[in-house]
């Protein structure tokens, strides 16, 4: 086990904070499935659906609503814990102490990171019991689940991998929190607002949103919302005979869009020649473009790996930043 | 020598924090570093201890070169930083294991590691008390065992006394008195000279990036001196005659006679001391006594500093 690792563990499980914030978290996550329970079945009463439509229906609008919950709790959560990794090492001194062991940078980051993720892993399996309700009422299928999980977790170490990044290069623990929040926000929010910007550009250029072809709208590929939305919709499925005003539809109209499908308050409106396979009685996407969660997959990885690497480099020693800044304050020599 | 330093640069910017410095520190001495604040002391510190990257010449510690072989010299040499450093919720025992799992000691082996080590800096009672509640000279000596932890053969202590009150000062002066005594080569900096001149067998004075002496400690005590302080004892009768005979030496300066005691100021090395004694028994008159007060840290220090001051 990496021994930061363990350490970590040791004094954030210790911290008088812990526990009555695990608490909290579990209380506060038990309301809120409560809340969008009785939101959903309200929802389903007053849209006339069938008992069996409105039982899966509400399962599917829980789990919805959960996968975004739990995904916007990561992009809080994660950078706020990661940001102070490495230059809290700085600020209480440990960190040349543990340059001049034989742990190496890597092992140093990868520790730090595992141990910010690790706390989110505790708040996850803290909630599961809530998360596992959808499946009580069918609304999500196992796969479904593990495809949420895998995304979140996914985010959660390449935010985390940017935060230690911040960290390693920050000087106070206030500024790489703030610093890890803004990269975070970019990622996460911004890329709605560059969405938006692309979209009316075509839409001003007079070209419908959905064309046969669709448009492709790059922004959304660095977003974490639709990156988890379309991994847990593979294959993608068309519904046009229930209700869709489910959390995700705002993310699927989109989605669908750059397939060429176009979708109107809630309903499916155009469908091109070939956009769609019909399997088992199915109407199922036919891919013409890569899955928008393969490229988020890939650029997450990537941005993973180079911010692991920047932050090795930046709490190598010699000639490590730490020991530069402390230097010229501190000047014995 | 353990460690030696040849011709190594160091600059800050526009400061210059070491200029050509040449040092040796031979294999089972203490050695007392010396110097004023900004002269070096720490920075060579820092590049031995692979913190710090040079900007020109060699260094070589215990055969490996920090910049090239960082983690072979991080085996050899354990560094106790002037600050402390400590962990939130962990008991000095958790926090040497977490150093002995940092230097890839094995798990079976680390707590008879932690046990024998918190043993030796005396708080084998307090393995289990919390790290943030222990005295100030706990936190230096667990410091201490801390940078023992993976059985290094140097030591690197830089300013190991400061802010502890004198019943620890002495305890950890014993301490490292000790683990030279069990073989390992210490390299010791401190501003409380008098605390070097207990313990240390060699020393080196920096001052403005420049070593200014280096040695056996004797070695630097008998470097030409502006000067030392001797005292003959003679018989009364006698005292006006060696009078005379040194007061056309131009190596003595001060005389004065008092009591059967003829005090001098002498300038140069022992082998002047020598050739005036001769020259004073050569004139037939009988020394009972001949007594070079022996130079403390601090007027040597101040002596061969003085130019930059």
């Amino acid at each position: 086990m990496n021994p930061v690792l363990a350490r970590e563990a040791k004094e954030r499980f210790r911290s008088r904070r812990s526990f009555p914030f695990l608490t909290l978290w579990v209380l506060a996550v038990g309301m809120l499935t409560y809340a969008l329970y009785l939101l959903a079945q309200l929802t389903a009463r007053n849209t006339g659906l069938g008992r069996l439509l409105a039982t899966g229906y509400v399962g599917r609008f829980l789990f919805q609503s959960m996968v975004l919950l739990l995904m916007t709790a990561v992009i809080f959560l994660v950078p706020a814990s990661a940001a102070v990794g490495i230059v809290g090492e700085r600020e209480r001194q440990t960190l040349s102490l543990l340059q001049v062991t034989q742990l190496t940078p890597m092992q140093l980051v990868l520790g730090k990171l595992s141990a910010s993720i690790g706390y989110l892993l505790v708040l996850l399996v803290a909630a599961l019991p809530m998360a596992a309700v959808p499946l009580l009422f069918g609304g999500a299928a196992f796969g479904d689940v593990l495809a949420a999980l895998g995304m979140l977790l996914l985010t959660a170490v390449m935010l985390g991998s940017i935060s230690i990044w911040v960290s390693a290069r920050a000087r106070s623990s206030r500024g790489a929190v703030a610093g890890s929040l803004s990269l975070t926000f970019l990622i996460a929010f911004f890329t709605f607002a560059v969405m938006g910007a692309q979209m009316f550009w075509q839409i001003r250029d007079g070209r419908q949103w959905a064309q046969p072809e669709g448009r492709e709208v790059a922004a959304v590929w660095l977003n974490p919302f639709f990156g988890i939305v379309d991994a847990v919709n593979q294959p993608y499925e068309l519904r046009q005979d229930i209700v869709t005003t489910t959390p995700f539809m705002p993310f699927e109209i989109v989605l669908l869009g750059r397939q060429g499908i176009n979708m109107t308050g809630g309903f499916i409106e155009n469908i091109p020649a070939g956009a769609v396979d019909l399997i088992d009685g199915r109407q199922v996407v036919n891919s013409k473009r890569l899955p928008v969660f393969v490229y988020t997959v890939v650029l997450y990885l990537l941005i993973t790996g180079l911010s692991l690497w920047r932050a090795a480099r930046a709490v190598t020693a010699p000639g490590g930043r730490n020991v530069r800044l402390k230097r010229s304050k501190n000047a014995d020599s | 020598m353990i460690i030696s330093f040849d011709s190594v640069d160091k600059r800050y910017g526009d400061t210059v924090a070491l200029n050509q410095i040449s040092l040796g520190i031979p294999d089972g001495s203490i050695t007392g570093l010396i110097g004023p604040n900004g002269a070096g002391k720490t920075t060579s510190m820092l590049i031995m201890s692979t913190l710090l990257d040079r900007d020109g010449g060699k260094v070589d510690v215990a055969g490996h070169d920090p910049k090239t072989d960082p983690r072979a010299v991080r085996r050899e040499l354990g560094y106790m930083p002037d600050f402390f450093g400590f962990y939130e919720n962990l008991t000095a025992a958790e926090y040497l294991d977490f150093f002995a799992s940092a230097h890839g000691i094995k798990p079976s082996s680390r707590p008879a590691v932690t046990a024998d080590l918190l043993a030796l800096v005396d708080l084998e009672g307090k393995a289990n008390a919390d790290v943030n509640g222990l005295s100030r000279g706990m936190k230096q000596r667990l410091s201490l065992a801390r940078a023992l932890i993976h059985d290094p053969q140097i030591l690197v202590l830089d300013e190991p006394a400061s802010g502890l009150d004198p019943r620890a000062r002495v305890h950890l002066r014993e301490l490292i008195s000790e683990l030279a005594r069990l073989g390992k080569t210490v390299i010791i900096s401190s501003h409380i000279l008098a605390e070097l001149e207990g313990i240390c067998t060699h020393l080196a004075i920096i001052d403005g990036g420049e070593v200014r002496a280096q040695g056996h400690l004797n070695e630097i005590r008998g470097l030409q001196l502006a000067a030392r302080k001797v005292s003959l004892r003679l018989s009364e009768e006698q005292l006006e005659a060696a009078e005379d005979v040194l007061s056309g030496v131009p190596e003595v300066s001060e005389l004065s006679a008092e009591r059967g005691l003829l005090r001098m100021v002498l300038a140069g090395d022992d082998e002047v001391s020598a050739a005036v004694l001769a020259r004073v028994v050569g004139a037939g008159i009988s020394v009972y006594e001949w007594r070079a007060e022996a130079v403390g840290l601090e007027e040597l220090f101040l002596q061969l500093t003085e130019e930059t001051a």
